[in-house]
C-alpha cells in the first residue's frame, strides 16, 4: 500500500505538470501577442510556483530549478522590470517542453535522467538568469486564446464544448475518471448491492401473494352475498369463516410487506452511507510527501524543524483532501522558510534549537479542521500595517485602527508577502491567496492565529464531505433551489407590516439591521416572484452587508447529495451544482458566495437593483392562483405542475390523498387537481372528505385518471368532483380548457 | 496424453429418425418454393441498411440513427438553468438518477415550436461519443430500416435552414423523415448553453 501511494504521488505529480505546462504554453502564446497584458502574467507564476512545489514533494530537483527561474523572469515581467520579448517567450517555453518532458520520465529513471540532462538543465536556468535576448518585442499578433479560455478548458475537460461547430469536435470525449477505493468499503457495497437485488426479487412474490389475498376476498365476499340473499344462517356462517381467513391473510401479507420496506429501506440506506463513505481516504494520504519536504527544506535552509502529522487516520472527503494538497504545501512551505528561526536564534530566544510544525486533521463541530501549527518567531502585526500603508492600500490612519485578525486577513490578498527575501521555497505571495481561494472554494474558512516570538496557527475549517449538503429548500419562479445551510444567515417570513421602504427600495429587519429585498426571479433571469401578503427571503451576508434574496416560498430542508453542473454549462452565474430531491425532481445549489459577490457588484454599479417600493405597489400583491396538484405517480404528477406552471399558475403537490388533505387544510389553495388510485387516501376519499368540509365546499375539484369507465367517470362526479379527466388530456387541450373553465386566468 | 481415439456414443433412434427426415428426397413443390426464395434479390450487405428511430417533434418526422439514439423515456421535469436556458437549451431533467441537458430539437432545427401549454409525449434520450442530450418529442414512431438505396441528400435549403444538422432525408411512412447528423447537432447545442 505504500509503494503503491509513492507511485500514485508521481503521477498526481505528472498529472498536474501536464496541466500546469499546458496553461503555461497557452497563456506564454497569449503573452506573445499581447506583451502588454500583465493580467494574463499572473496565471503563468502561479502555474510555475505550482509545478515547482509540486516537483519539490516529489524530489525531482532539475524540475524545482527550471520552474523557479520561470517564475523568476514571469515575476519580473509581472513587476514591469522586462518585457515580454519573443526570445524570452521562447526561453519560457522551451523550460515549459522541459518540465513536461521530465513530468513523463518513469520515477525510478529520474535519477539517472535528470544527470543526463544536466546541460540541458543548466542552459535554461542559465538563458532565463541572464538578460533578456536583445531581440524586439514582438508584433502583437491575435491571441488565439486568451488565459482565462485556458482555464476554462482545464475547468470544463470536454474539448467538445469548444464552440467550434465541427462534428468531430464531440468525439473527443473526457477521459474516464478512476479513483482509489478501499477494498472492504467496495466489498461492503457489493454485499449491499447484492442483498439489494435479492429484496428486488422478492417483490413479484409478494405481489402474487397480494394478489391471491384479493382473489380471497372476493370470493368470500361474493359467498357472503349469495349466502345473505338466501337467508341460510349455515351459509352465511361459512362465508363469515372465510372473510375472517382472508382478513387474517391480508395481515400476514401486510406484516410481510411491512417487513419488506422495512428491510429495503435498510440496505438502501447502508448503500448510500457507504457509498458515500467510499469517497472518505484517511488525511496521511494527501500529506505523505510533507515530512520528506520538511526535511529537505529545513537541511537547505538549515534549521532544525520536524513535522508531526496528528490525525492521520482522519477520514477526508476525496475531493477535499486532492484540493487541501496544494494550499498546505504553501502554508507548511512558508511555516519553515519564514517562520521558523535558525537554530542561534531560537536559542538566543530560550527556544529548543530543534523546531516544531504541526499538522492536525480532525472533525469538529461537524467539519473538517486542519491545522498548521509552528513554534516560530510569529507574524508582526506591525510589520503587516507598515506594509499595508506602504503599498497604499489603507490609509495610515484607517491601517492604525485595524486590529490584529483584520491586519492578518492582508496575508491572503494576491501579490501580499510579508516576506523581505523572495527565496525558491516561498515568499512571493503567490501561495496564501491560493489557499484562501480553495478554502472559500470549498465552502470553508482559513484564518490566522500568532503570538510574536511564540508562533503562527493557520487554521482552516472546511466541510466534511463535498458530496452531502445540508441545504434549505426555496421556490424561485416556479422551480427548487438550494442554499447551504451553512452559507446563509437565516430564512425569514416577514409580514407586509414588517416591510419598510428606504430610498424607494423595499427592506425589512433582520435583528436590528436594516436588510435591503432583491428579487431572486429577477437576479436569476425569470421575471419577477409573485409575492402574496407575506414576502419569504432567505437572508445572505455577513458583517460587510446582508441582502434579502425573495423568493415565492420555503420548501423545508434536505440532505443533498452534491451533483457537480454538467462541464458543458462552463460556470453557470449564481449556480454552485445540481442535485435530485426526495420527490425525484432536479434543484440547483446555490453558489452563494458568488450571488453575493455579483449582487454587490451590479448594485454598486446599478446594473441591479433592491426591490423598488413603486414595483411593488405596481405588482399585483395577490399571488397567482394556486392550484393543489395530488398524484402519487412522480412522472404523472410533474406532468400535471409543469403544465399548470407554463399556464402562470402557482402550484403545490402532494403524493397521495392524505397529504392532499393536509396541504389543502394548511393552506390557501383555488383548486385541487386529484387522482384516484393513490395510497393511504385515494381520490374518491379526498373528493368526499374536502367537499364534506364547509370551508371547501366551492373548491373546483378535478379528477385525472386513467379510469375511462363510465362508472368510474359517475364515481368521480358523484363524489363532488366539478371534472373527470383522463390522463390522455394532457396531449390535446382539454386539461388546459377544463382547468381554465374552472379557476378562471392564472 | 494418449493416442486413443475418442469414443463416439452410439447413435439413437432419435437420430436416425432426424437423419432419415432431413436426407429424404425432395418434391417438385418444395423445390419450386426454394427457387423462389432465392430468386429474391438479396440486399443485406453490410451498411446497406440504415437502422434510425423516427420520432414526430415540430410537425415532422425526425430520424436519429438508431445507434445513436441511447434511450426512451417518459416525459419528465425540465429545470431551467439561470442565465443558460433558452428557446434551444432548456435546462436539465433526472432520469434514474443521471442529470441530463435537454433540449428543443424543434427550436433547434427551426421546426415549427410545440404549443406553450402543450407537453412532450416522450424524451429521446441521444448519445454520440460521450456525450449525451435530451428532447423531447410529440410522439415515438419507432425503429425503422430504412434502405441506404432510399436515403437522399436534402436540398441545399433544407440542410441551411436545419443549421447543418441534416444527415440526409429518408421515406419512414410514407412521409419524408430528416435523418439528424447528432454529432452536428451536439455541437449546434452546445453553442446554445453558453
Amino acid at each position: 500500500m505504500t509503494d503503491l501511494g509513492g507511485f500514485s504521488m508521481h503521477e498526481l505529480f505528472r498529472a498536474e505538470v501536464e496541466t500546469h505546462c499546458a496553461a503555461l504554453s497557452d497563456g506564454l502564446i497569449g503573452l506573445e501577442g499581447a506583451p502588454e497584458d500583465l493580467g494574463i502574467i499572473v496565471p503563468l507564476m502561479r502555474a510555475a510556483h505550482s509545478v515547482k512545489g509540486a516537483a519539490r514533494i516529489v524530489g525531482i530537483d532539475a524540475a524545482v530549478t527550471v520552474a523557479h527561474h520561470m517564475e523568476d523572469v514571469l515575476v519580473h515581467m509581472q513587476k514591469g522590470q522586462e518585457r515580454a520579448t519573443r526570445g524570452r517567450i521562447d526561453q519560457l517555453l522551451e523550460g515549459t517542453d522541459f518540465l513536461l518532458r521530465i513530468s513523463k520520465v518513469a520515477e525510478h529513471e529520474i535519477p539517472e535522467w535528470s544527470a543526463a540532462h544536466a546541460g540541458e538543465v543548466n542552459a535554461i536556468t542559465t538563458a532565463l538568469a541572464a538578460p533578456p535576448p536583445s531581440t524586439a518585442p514582438p508584433v502583437p499578433v491575435a491571441r488565439q486564446e486568451s488565459p482565462r479560455r485556458v482555464d476554462a478548458v482545464v475547468q470544463r475537460p470536454m474539448p467538445a464544448a469548444e464552440a467550434a461547430p465541427q462534428p468531430a469536435a464531440a468525439t473527443a470525449a473526457p477521459e474516464a475518471r478512476s479513483v482509489r477505493v478501499n477494498a472492504d468499503n467496495l466489498d461492503r457495497m457489493m454485499q449491499l448491492a447484492g442483498e439489494s437485488m435479492v429484496e428486488g426479487r422478492r417483490s413479484p412474490a409478494l405481489r402474487r401473494a397480494l394478489a391471491a389475498v384479493r382473489t380471497e376476498l372476493v370470493r368470500a365476499r361474493e359467498s357472503l352475498e349469495g349466502a345473505l340473499r338466501r337467508g341460510d344462517p349455515q351459509r352465511i356462517a361459512a362465508a363469515r369463516d372465510a372473510v375472517a381467513r382472508a382478513e387474517a391473510a391480508l395481515g400476514e401479507r401486510i406484516f410481510e410487506l411491512e417487513g419488506f420496506f422495512r428491510r429495503t429501506e435498510e440496505v438502501s440506506t447502508a448503500l448510500y452511507h457507504e457509498v458515500i463513505g467510499s469517497r472518505m481516504r484517511p488525511f496521511r494520504e494527501g500529506v505523505a510527501g510533507f515530512p520528506r519536504m520538511v526535511r529537505d527544506i529545513s537541511r537547505q535552509l538549515g534549521k532544525d524543524v520536524t513535522l508531526e502529522i496528528v490525525g492521520s487516520d482522519v477520514p477526508v472527503d476525496r475531493d477535499i483532501l486532492a484540493r487541501l494538497e496544494a494550499p498546505l504545501n504553501h502554508i507548511v512551505r512558508n511555516a519553515v522558510d519564514h517562520g521558523i528561526e535558525g537554530p542561534d536564534e531560537r536559542l538566543a530566544r530560550g527556544k529548543p534549537a530543534q523546531a516544531r510544525v504541526v499538522l492536525e486533521a480532525r472533525h469538529h463541530a461537524g467539519q473538517l479542521q486542519v491545522r498548521v501549527v509552528d513554534d516560530g518567531r510569529g507574524i508582526d502585526p506591525e510589520g503587516i500595517r507598515r506594509k499595508v500603508v506602504e503599498r497604499g492600500m489603507q490609509p495610515a490612519e484607517l491601517a492604525a485602527r485595524l486590529g490584529e485578525r483584520e491586519l492578518y486577513d492582508f496575508l491572503f490578498l494576491p501579490g501580499f508577502s510579508t516576506a523581505k527575501q523572495v527565496t525558491e521555497i516561498s515568499g512571493r505571495g503567490v501561495g496564501l491567496d491560493v489557499v484562501h481561494q480553495m478554502v472559500t472554494s470549498t465552502a470553508g474558512t482559513v484564518r490566522v492565529e500568532s503570538k510574536p516570538g511564540a508562533g503562527t496557527a493557520f487554521v482552516l475549517q472546511l466541510p466534511l464531505t463535498l458530496s452531502v449538503l445540508r441545504a434549505a429548500l426555496v421556490e424561485v419562479a416556479g422551480e427548487p433551489y438550494a442554499f447551504p445551510l451553512a452559507r446563509i444567515e437565516r430564512v425569514l417570513r416577514a409580514g407586509a407590516d414588517a416591510i419598510t421602504a428606504s430610498q424607494g427600495r423595499l427592506q425589512c429587519d433582520v435583528d436590528g439591521r436594516a436588510v435591503g429585498l432583491v428579487d431572486g426571479a429577477a437576479l436569476f433571469g425569470f421575471g419577477e416572484t409573485a409575492r402574496g401578503a407575506a414576502t419569504s427571503a432567505v437572508v445572505l451576508g455577513d458583517d460587510a452587508g446582508m441582502v434579502g434574496l425573495v423568493v415565492s416560498r420555503f420548501l423545508g430542508e434536505q440532505d443533498l447529495v452534491v451533483r457537480t453542473l454538467d462541464p458543458r454549462l462552463g460556470k453557470v452565474p449564481h449556480i454552485a451544482a445540481a442535485a435530485i430531491l426526495d420527490n425525484g425532481s432536479p434543484a440547483l445549489i446555490v453558489d452563494v458566495d458568488d450571488t453575493l459577490a455579483s449582487l454587490r457588484k451590479q448594485l454598486g454599479e446599478g446594473t441591479f437593483a433592491g426591490i423598488s417600493v413603486a414595483a411593488a405597489s405596481a405588482a399585483p400583491v395577490r399571488a397567482s392562483k394556486r392550484i393543489l396538484v395530488a398524484e402519487d405517480s412522480i412522472t404523472v404528477r410533474e406532468v400535471e405542475r409543469q403544465l399548470l406552471l407554463r399556464m402562470g399558475y402557482d402550484v403545490a403537490v402532494a403524493v397521495d390523498g392524505m397529504d392532499a388533505w393536509n396541504q389543502l387544510r394548511a393552506g390557501r389553495f383555488d383548486m385541487l387537481v386529484t387522482d384516484i388510485d393513490m395510497p393511504r387516501m385515494n381520490g374518491i376519499e379526498l373528493v368526499r372528505t374536502v367537499r364534506a368540509d364547509p370551508r371547501f365546499a366551492h373548491l373546483p375539484i378535478a379528477v385525472v385518471s386513467y379510469k375511462d369507465r363510465e362508472e368510474d367517470r359517475r364515481a368521480g362526479l358523484e363524489a363532488g368532483a366539478n371534472a373527470y379527466l383522463t390522463k390522455g388530456s394532457f396531449q390535446d387541450q382539454t386539461f388546459a380548457t377544463t382547468v381554465t373553465e374552472l379557476v378562471g386566468a392564472p | 496424453m494418449t493416442d486413443a481415439a475418442p469414443q463416439l456414443p452410439a447413435r439413437s433412434a432419435e437420430v436416425d429418425g432426424l437423419d432419415a427426415l432431413l436426407s429424404r428426397p425432395l418434391s417438385e413443390a418444395d423445390l419450386d418454393r426454394a427457387t423462389a426464395e432465392l430468386a429474391v434479390p438479396i440486399d443485406l450487405r453490410e451498411g446497406s441498411r440504415l437502422s434510425v428511430l423516427a420520432v414526430r417533434a415540430g410537425g415532422e418526422l425526425v430520424a436519429i440513427p438508431a445507434a445513436e439514439a441511447c434511450r426512451v423515456i417518459a416525459p419528465t421535469a425540465v429545470h431551467r438553468v439561470p442565465h443558460r436556458s433558452n428557446a434551444v437549451f432548456l435546462g436539465i431533467a433526472n432520469h434514474d438518477g443521471e442529470v441530463l441537458l435537454c433540449a428543443s430539437i424543434e427550436a433547434a432545427l427551426g421546426l415549427a415550436p410545440r404549443a406553450a401549454d402543450a407537453l412532450p409525449g416522450a424524451f429521446v434520450v441521444a448519445e454520440h461519443g460521450r456525450e449525451r442530450w435530451a428532447f423531447g418529442v410529440d410522439a415515438v414512431v419507432g425503429v425503422v430500416d430504412v434502405a441506404e438505396s432510399a436515403l437522399r441528400s436534402p436540398p441545399l435549403t433544407v440542410s441551411a435552414a436545419r443549421s447543418g444538422c441534416v444527415r440526409t432525408l429518408a421515406r419512414i411512412e410514407g412521409g419524408e423523415a430528416i435523418v439528424l447528423d447528432v454529432g452536428a447537432l451536439f455541437a449546434l447545442l452546445r453553442g446554445a448553453t453558453s
